[in-house]
Parts: C-alpha cells; sequence; structure tokens
C-alpha cells in the first residue's frame, strides 16, 4: 500500500525526545534495589534488615511481609519470595532508598539466612526418580502431544529413515532498554509507567500483589525500548515491586534495572532437547514423523506450557505427514526461568525440523528444495494437528526462493569459490521453510480478541484509542494505515493514545504477532462504524443512497462524482451540528479455534503463515568462525500495510535469527549465569549482518485487516536453520547443536579433516 | 565508617611532569581511554583512590620516524595506528592489528600503552609489539629506564611498570625486506575479543624463495605473547611448505598446552593454535 505518512514515533525517538520510563524523574522519588537470592535453590531462615537500615539514605528494607495482597499465583514467580527461592536471581528484598545508589549499596548490607535445598540443574535431573521437587509433586510442569495416523504403520512404510537429537540454547532478547518501573499513588489507589507489552497482566498482578481491585491500578505504557517478546512476566513483578513501595511509602517510587539485573532475573528463550525420527519413502515422500521435545521452563510456569503446545502443534513442520507423533514435555529446573521469546516455542521446533529434512535429502540424494517442494502442504491438505489447511501458500514461498536465489547458479559461485579458496574458506547455500500458527490459538494462552475506538474530533482530527502496546514494530502507526484507509485519511490526521489502562479498552497482550490482525481489525471495525454514521449524515444532505459514498482524499462523495461531495470535516460539523457523535468503536475476536487434548488434534490455529528462505555463509577453517554472506527471505504477509516497516521486522528478525543461530547463548554453571552483560552475551554486530534481501509476497488473508498477516515472529523462526544447513553444506558435517559458535565448528571442521585424512590413506 | 564512604580523586594531569606529580600519591592510578580500566571499576564496584587523567598529555601522543626506526607515544590511539599514513606505509601490520580491536568507539578512545599497560591475555597489539621486539621506555620522577616488551609483561594483566611509574614511549625498528602478516579469531567482526590473535614475519634469502628468517608470535593461548623460536629452527633454510607450518602448529600447541594445563577452551584451542599457526605463516610467505 502506498502512504505518505510516516511512523508516528520516528520523529520523537531520531531526536531523542521520547521520554523512557528511566528518564521520568518525580518529586520526592524513592529508588528500590533487590536483593537477590544467589542460591539456585534453597529456604530462606530469616531476614535482617537492621545493619541495612542503618545504611545513609535508607529508607527501609521491604519483604514479602510487607506485601498486603499475594506474593503471586500459584506456580508464578513471587513479587518477593516469601520462604523459598528457587533459581539464582529470585528477589528476597527490596531496599529503598533516598537515590539509586544508596539502594544498591545497601543491599549488601541486608542478610538473608538461608537453608540450602539439593538444586536441580539440568532437565535430565530433573526427571530422575528421585529428583527434588521445585513445585508441587512432579517437576513435569506439562505436557502435550500430537496424534495423526499411525506411526508405526508409517515407519514400516518408510524406506528411509533419519533419526537424530538436537538442541538449542537458552537465549535472551538483550533489548537495549533495560526493565525499569515508576509508580506513585493517585486517586483511585496507584499509577504505574512502565514499559511492557501486556498492560493489563500486569495491571492484574500489580492488583493482586496490593490486594486491591484492578481499577485501583492505573498502569501506563511508557516508550519501549524493545521487547521482543520479552518484558513480560518480568514487567509485572518490577511493575509491582514499585508499586508496593510507593505504597508503603506514600512517596514515587523507581526500580530500574542495570544490564546484569536484566539478564540474571529476567526470562529467556526455552532451552529445548529434540529428539527427531523421520520416514520416508525412496522417492522422498514423507511417510512419518516421531518428535520427543524436552523444555526447560526454569524455576517458574509462567508461560512454558502454552509455548510448549505451539512447537507440539508446528514440530512437524509445513508439510504433508500421514502419520505423526509428537511429545512436548516441560520441565521444571532451578534455573532462570523462561517465557515469551519472539517465536514461543516455533524456532527450535523450526530448527530441528528443517536440520532433520536437510539430512533426509541428504540421505536420499535429493535436493534440500525439491524435497521440501514435494511435501509442501497443498491446499485442502491436513496438517499434523489434522486441521484443513486454508490459504496454504508455502509452495509459492518455496518458488519464489528458487527464482530469487537461482540456486544452479548459486551453487556453481560457490564451487568455483570452494575450488580456489577451499584451503582455508569454505562457502555453502542452505535453506528452511516455515508455517507458523498466527496469534493465540487453542492452547490456552488467552481470549483472543481486541478493542479499539475511534474519536473523530469536533475539528475532524482523530484519535485512536487500543490497549495494544507499541514496541518498536510500528503497530500504532499499523491502526492508523487501517482506519485511514477505511476514512480516506491521511496518516497526519490522527493521533494515538498511549497505552493506558484507565482508558483504552483491554486488547489482550501484544505477542503472538497478533496486534496487526487482532488491534487492525479492531481498527478497521472502529473505522467502519465512523464510516457508516458520516455516511448517513452526508447521504441526508446529499439525498442520495448512503452506500453509494466514497471516503477518499478527505472527501465524502457519491461514487464517480468527486465533485459533488463534501469534505471530511464539513460532514463531521455537520453532525455535530445535529448534536450527533462521531465515535466509533471496533472488537474484533479471532474465529475459532478448538483442541482436543486427549486425541492431540484440533483446529489449532485460525491461520498459518508461511516463509521460505536461503542463507549463504563463508566458514573460516581456520578460526572457524561463519559469516553470513547473504540472505534471502520470503515472507508471505498477506498484505504488506508498509514496506519500509515490513521490511525493518525481516531484517530485525533476521539480525536475532543469526544470533540464535551463531552467538548468543545465555552459560549456566550450577545455576549461575556467567555472562550478564553485552561483552559475554554475544549478539551480532552490524558487521556480522551480510546482504540481507527480504521478498515480500502478498496472499491476502481471510481475515487479517486488508489482508494482512502477523509477521514479527516468523521472521526470526527459521534463520537459524537456513544458516547451520548452510555451515553443513560448506563443510559436510551437519549442526545439530545451536549455536553454531567457533568451538561447534572447528569440531566439524576437524572431523570433515579426519575424514578426508582417512580417505587419504 | 567504611569504603561506603570512599571518595575518589580525580586529577587531569596537563603535563608529565604534572602526571607524575601526582601519581606519587599512593594507590593513584593513570587513566588514559579508560576502555579497559572503566569497565572493570564498574565490575568491582570500586574505584581507586586517586585517579590521574593523562590524557591531554600531547607529549605522549607523538609518531616519529628516523629511517627504519619508529617511535609511538603511549597515548597514539588504535585510531591513529590504524591510519597514520607513515605507519601505514612501513608497518602496516600494526595498523591491522589496531583495527581489529572493538569497534570505531572503542578505537578512538583505546590507547597503545593503555593496550599494553593493561596487559590483557587477549591484548591485540602486544603479539606484533613482541614481533617487533618493541622496547618501552618508562619514566617516573627518579629517572627513565628501558624494558624490552617481553620482559615488561610480566603475565596476564600483570607487568613490570612500577607504581608512579609511565610508559613515555615505545620504539621498535621495523626489519627490512621482511613479510609481516597478523591474524585474529574472534567470535564476530567486530566488538570481538581475540579467542587467538598472532604476528608473523618472514624474510626470504637472496634467491627469493628460501625461507632465510623466520618468526612468530601467538597470542591469546598464553598470559604472555608466545614467541615460538622453534620456527626460525624449523623452517630456515627451506621453502614455504603447508607441510613443515603444520608440524610448526604442533609444536605450538604442545609449548601451549605445556604452559597452559588443560582448560576448558582446549577443545578448540588444540585444532585451533595450529590452524593459526599455518595461517600466520601462509599469510607471511605469500604462500597462496
Amino acid at each position: 500500500m502506498k502512504q505518505e505518512g510516516k511512523r508516528l514515533d520516528a520523529a520523537v525517538k531520531a531526536a531523542g525526545k521520547a521520554i523512557y520510563v528511566d528518564d521520568m524523574v518525580l518529586p520526592g522519588m524513592v529508588y528500590g534495589a533487590v536483593v537477590r537470592s544467589p542460591h539456585p535453590h534453597a529456604e530462606i531462615r530469616s531476614i535482617s534488615a537492621e545493619k541495612a537500615e542503618k545504611e545513609a539514605g535508607v529508607l527501609g528494607v521491604l519483604t514479602w511481609k510487607d506485601i498486603p495482597g499475594i506474593i503471586a499465583q500459584n506456580l508464578e514467580r513471587p513479587v518477593l519470595c516469601s520462604d523459598r527461592v528457587r533459581y539464582i536471581g529470585d528477589g528476597v528484598a527490596l531496599v529503598a532508598a533516598e537515590t539509586l545508589e544508596a539502594a544498591r549499596r545497601a543491599r549488601r548490607a541486608v542478610e538473608v539466612e538461608y537453608h540450602l535445598l539439593p538444586a536441580v540443574l539440568s532437565v535430565e535431573a530433573a526427571l530422575q526418580p528421585q529428583a527434588p521437587l521445585i513445585h508441587g509433586e512432579s517437576n513435569i510442569a506439562g505436557s502435550h502431544q500430537v496424534k495423526k495416523g499411525d506411526i508405526k504403520k508409517g515407519f514400516a512404510q518408510a524406506e528411509v529413515v533419519v533419526q537424530g537429537r538436537l538442541t538449542t540454547p537458552r537465549v535472551q532478547a538483550m533489548a537495549i532498554e533495560p526493565e525499569a518501573a515508576v509508580a506513585h499513588l493517585s486517586e483511585n489507589g496507584v499509577t504505574v509507567y512502565c514499559p511492557c507489552k501486556s498492560p493489563f497482566n500486569v495491571r492484574r498482578v500489580i492488583a493482586e500483589t496490593l490486594g486491591v481491585s484492578v481499577n485501583k491500578v492505573r498502569l501506563i505504557q511508557t516508550v519501549m525500548g524493545g521487547s521482543f517478546g520479552v518484558k513480560d512476566y518480568d514487567m509485572s513483578v518490577l511493575a509491582s515491586r514499585a508499586a508496593l513501595m510507593a505504597h508503603i511509602f506514600h512517596r514515587p517510587a523507581k526500580i530500574v534495572f542495570t544490564r546484569e539485573e536484566s539478564t540474571e532475573e529476567g526470562t529467556k528463550r526455552h532451552a529445548y532437547q529434540m529428539d527427531y525420527k523421520i520416514g520416508a519413502t525412496r522417492q522422498g515422500e514423507l511417510t512419518a514423523m516421531e518428535i520427543k521435545i524436552l523444555s526447560d521452563a526454569g524455576a517458574y510456569k509462567s508461560k512454558s506450557i502454552m509455548v510448549g503446545w505451539r512447537s507440539a502443534v508446528e514440530a512437524a513442520g509445513p508439510y504433508r505427514v500421514p502419520n505423526v507423533h509428537t511429545e512436548s514435555t516441560i520441565v521444571y529446573t532451578n534455573q532462570v526461568y523462561s517465557d515469551a521469546m519472539r517465536g514461543f516455542g516455533s524456532p527450535q521446533v523450526d530448527f530441528a525440523c528443517e536440520v532433520m529434512m536437510d539430512e533426509l535429502a541428504e540421505k536420499l540424494g535429493i535436493d534440500p528444495l525439491e524435497l521440501r517442494k514435494k511435501n509442501a502442504l497443498r491446499e485442502g491438505d491436513t496438517n499434523a494437528t489434522a486441521q484443513t489447511m486454508e490459504n496454504v501458500t508455502i509452495l509459492e514461498c518455496l518458488q519464489e526462493l528458487e527464482r530469487r536465489v537461482d540456486f544452479p547458479a548459486a551453487r556453481a559461485q560457490i564451487e568455483e569459490f570452494n575450488q580456489i579458496h577451499g584451503r582455508r574458506r569454505r562457502r555453502g547455500i542452505g535453506i528452511a521453510a516455515l508455517h507458523r500458527g498466527e496469534a493465540l490459538g487453542a492452547g490456552g494462552e488467552g481470549i483472543d480478541t481486541a478493542g479499539a475506538t475511534c474519536h473523530v474530533e469536533k475539528d475532524g482530527s482523530v484519535k485512536i484509542y487500543s490497549g495494544i502496546s507499541e514496541m518498536g514494530q510500528g503497530s500504532h502507526s499499523m491502526m492508523v494505515r487501517v482506519a485511514g484507509a477505511v476514512l480516506g485519511l491521511p496518516g497526519s490526521r490522527f493521533t494515538v493514545s498511549k497505552v493506558d489502562t484507565d482508558y483504552v479498552p483491554d486488547s489482550g497482550p501484544t505477542v503472538a504477532s497478533r496486534g496487526t490482525v487482532l488491534a487492525g481489525n479492531a481498527a478497521r471495525l472502529a473505522a467502519e462504524e465512523i464510516r457508516e454514521k458520516l455516511a448517513e449524515t452526508v447521504a441526508e444532505k446529499l439525498k442520495v443512497d448512503p452506500k453509494e459514498l466514497c471516503f477518499e482524499k478527505e472527501r465524502i462523495f457519491p461514487r464517480g462524482l468527486p465533485g459533488e461531495g463534501v469534505s471530511f470535516d464539513e460532514a463531521v460539523r455537520l453532525r455535530y451540528s445535529q448534536s450527533k457523535e462521531v465515535y466509533g468503536t471496533g472488537w474484533w475476536s479471532a474465529p475459532r479455534v478448538t483442541w482436543d487434548r486427549e486425541k492431540g488434534q484440533g483446529d489449532a490455529y485460525f491461520s498459518y503463515v508461511y516463509g521460505a528462505c536461503a542463507a549463504m555463509v563463508e566458514v573460516d577453517l581456520a578460526s572457524a568462525k561463519t559469516d553470513l554472506l547473504r540472505f534471502v527471505a520470503v515472507h508471505d504477509v498477506g498484505k504488506a500495510l508498509d514496506y519500509e516497516e515490513v521490511y525493518g521486522q525481516i531484517c530485525g528478525g533476521i539480525q536475532m535469527g543469526i544470533g540464535y543461530a551463531l552467538s548468543e547463548e545465555v552459560e549456566l554453571k550450577e545455576g549461575r549465569i556467567g555472562n550478564l552483560n553485552f561483552e559475554g552475551y554475544q549478539i551480532p554486530t552490524s558487521l556480522d549482518m551480510g546482504l540481507i534481501e527480504p521478498v515480500i509476497l502478498e496472499f491476502p488473508s481471510r481475515h487479517g485487516p486488508l489482508g494482512a498477516k502477523g509477521l514479527g515472529e516468523p521472521v526470526t523462526s527459521i534463520v537459524a536453520p537456513a544458516i547451520t544447513n548452510a555451515i553443513s553444506c560448506a563443510l559436510g558435517e551437519r549442526v545439530y547443536h545451536l549455536p553454531a559458535k567457533l568451538e561447534v565448528v572447528s569440531d566439524l571442521i576437524e572431523a570433515r579433516r579426519c575424514k578426508q585424512e582417512g580417505k587419504g590413506l | 565508617m567504611n569504603h561506603h564512604h570512599h571518595r575518589t580523586s580525580f586529577y587531569r594531569a596537563e603535563t608529565l611532569g604534572h602526571a607524575l606529580e601526582l601519581l606519587a600519591e599512593p594507590g593513584a592510578v593513570p587513566l588514559a581511554g579508560g576502555t579497559d580500566l572503566l569497565v572493570s571499576w564498574r565490575r568491582e564496584g570500586k574505584t581507586p583512590d586517586v585517579i590521574v587523567d593523562i590524557g591531554p598529555l600531547k607529549e605522549l601522543k607523538k609518531i616519529e620516524f628516523e629511517g627504519n626506526r619508529v617511535s609511538l607515544g603511549p597515548l597514539v590511539t588504535f585510531t591513529e595506528l590504524s591510519e597514520h599514513p607513515g605507519l601505514k606505509k612501513l608497518v602496516p601490520i600494526l595498523g591491522k592489528a589496531a583495527l581489529s580491536v572493538g569497534a570505531p568507539q572503542i578505537r578512538n578512545r583505546g590507547t597503545l600503552g593503555g593496550n599494553i599497560a593493561n596487559a590483557s591475555a587477549a591484548a591485540d597489539l602486544t603479539p606484533v609489539l613482541c614481533l617487533l621486539k618493541a622496547e618501552l621506555s618508562l619514566v617516573a620522577p627518579g629517572g627513565k629506564r628501558r624494558v624490552p616488551i617481553q620482559q615488561f609483561l610480566t603475565g596476564a594483566n600483570s607487568t613490570d611498570l612500577k607504581a608512579g611509574e609511565l610508559i613515555e614511549s615505545v620504539r621498535f625498528e621495523v626489519p627490512s625486506n621482511t613479510r609481516m602478516h597478523f591474524e585474529k579469531f574472534g567470535r564476530r567482526n567486530a566488538q570481538a575479543i581475540s579467542r587467538l590473535n598472532g604476528a608473523c614475519s618472514v624474510r626470504f634469502g637472496s634467491d627469493k624463495s628460501t625461507l632465510e628468517a623466520v618468526r612468530l608470535v601467538i597470542g591469546a593461548a598464553t598470559p604472555v605473547p608466545l614467541e615460538l623460536p622453534e620456527a626460525q629452527e624449523l623452517l630456515q633454510g627451506s621453502r614455504p611448505r603447508i607441510e613443515a607450518f603444520t608440524r610448526l602448529g604442533e609444536i605450538a600447541w604442545s609449548k601451549v598446552e605445556a604452559l597452559t594445563g588443560v582448560r576448558a577452551s582446549r577443545a578448540y584451542k588444540k585444532p585451533a593454535v595450529p590452524r593459526l599457526v599455518v595461517e600466520l605463516l601462509v599469510g607471511a610467505s605469500g604462500l597462496e
């Protein structure tokens, strides 16, 4: 879509004028610092604040005893722990002081007496019969299965079988803005400012902490310095702590984390161990897949069970597989807990499935792209959950990838390069394919509905209110574009309210790449209501059928007669002069989805998105470093509401995927994170990006506003397998474990050398 | 009461003499670019009692030539090392090593003297300076002394620099008719701390095909850069050959292993040290 508008938040951010929560200073503000458990698993025997409270500038030390409400829902991370800590980073006390420095200094003087408990430091240990229990009766937090056909029969039909164990690490978003919150008492209760993506969930947890009803809590979302799925449950805990301080001291309160605190306490993407077994005929037709997934939830539940469900649903890839059995088991450990992070269970299984598809292609002697095309889901096929698939575009994505990359030419170039430079450097090419369920699905993540209200003011300007968060992805600009398209208005007419729970409708969390589809549709419906109202007014004046009216270029006119209409402003004035309002309200709910837990089947998501990508890499056989040279990413976005935004999403998603593929992992030793800051946690730099080629396909969605589909998570989910498949192409050795860091690739280089020397003998 | 009420005095030196005077105070620490010190002070949660900012001292920023002899002030930044036309022409290996450090912001602040005095085992300039047999001129209120860099570096983050002393200059002579090569193995293309690095120099005999002089230093494998005298012994008088380079690589690893014992990094470094040695020799000898 052509649009003259720019991102609503671009100018203030570029000018450095955006107000982030840490920029907020309120008169008389109190600062908080969290005292955290240094042990992965322990009972709290006592907490003594005496010494800390004597330190200069300290106002007091808060513990769970100061919490008027509850410390947490069952299985969730407490705002402050009462009797037990379950990971290194669990908060046990909160020091309040006149300055941030005083608060941070004094926390060293808080004395906590612990009784150490045996800690569970791996999924394997958690599943031992005599393993110490982290919550309740079992360390298994939850499990899911997907069943289709009969895998015994499927493997009996198979002429070729591949199987392998694959692992993915715990990674984190490293948003440039660490978590922070400001709270103050207000007329009705407490007002909290923070960057978050699930404002109504955060509000609920604050209310539960303070023991008040949710309407006593006002949550205002500040400009967000990055989310990527994180700042979710972490913000519920942090905002509650700030609110507690305001409540106890009757002064405004602020907590801001250092990078190290953010890493130590904050949620991660789940580490997975996956066993894949795939059977196929010699012609390359898939006959069966058997998949066992173990997910490390860490110390608390958060959304781990839903994450594991999405993995189960998507694990068999965008392929027609007649017989599938997938088991996904989510396990507690005494390690930093995991929650949503860009992909929500997709990146792990996409990695495993796409690596194993390449292994199958190799074993069959079939080109990896051909194998995927042969097995790609077609319209009307049933997927692994026995859902009948509609608007399936995986084949179109693969075909477009084929056109863009020109594989024979690319392979010839690689061959030539390897001939010339192969002693030191080898190049390779790899692909990966994607399907991903849109929005929340049937896994119990929540009620999939969103609202928007649209107020046309008396001067013709428009204000939109919605609970969907702007976190840098452009959701607010997106709503403006959708409403603008319906009303024939330019973006400059609109402003969007910040997310303020006192005013905006609860639209659920801004997760699951659902913002565009859900809030976009809500904005469309709100704008359509306004359009109907104005059409009624104008039709009356022009004495025409309201259905015949067009809304274009800030004018309302009978179809084909632009000269005979009225301006948008005139129509608004006219309607107000008749004592009628020009407000619109839109609520949009996702189509029905179903899930039968016992059968392991259902219409899991109302829609799926598709993509395919290719990576070209160069591996330095001396250092074992992999450079991404070129990345072609084809995504069916339904309808690009803004090409620049879509390119931005794709490039940003690829950047995160490169880190997942090559360098990022949270290093845990005895439950303690070794790489707390950027020097140890290695995200790709601009020099590690390579040439990125986003390719946008537009097969309109039946459900999305103007045909648009969600994009934020799909783009990042298949980057790693494309890159590791390219490494395998370069080295002739497969990558089963992420990240493919120096150590991993070095081992492959040595394995390759041994084989070659073996051959030479 | 205790270190909670500790105050740090911060001085900005205006001349070298002034700096030495300020540094005479007990506990005084000189600060140049700050790219290492600020990070470690933040990590440790404390700052020294006295910080003497020597950053403004123009007399320590000089780059001087006398034929093949080079004298560098310790406050020359990584950026200046990589961009100075005279250095680029005479000793490009130094600029290459400097350019491999951090990112532009760090290279604009970080200094030659800081890289030496901080003495990180993974420092990128020190292997090159060892290859060049650089000599440091150290100055203190009591007088000056000269120390070869190999002696100056006594261990990881440990040097022969005495309290109150400053590096005044770094001098070396660039050997004539000699090809040099620098390699760095890092995890990414910027902001990468060396997993391994190294520098190598090669001079061919009059036949232009036989190796006459070979020197090789590897870094980040041992607490201080490790020179391999075996390079000269093994390769002198022969033509460059991968097989011989590989043999030297194996010798290099056995020396590293003997010096460091079994460490977590062994799985990577055992094969990577020999591969580094081969690439250093291939690069310097122009085998490919």
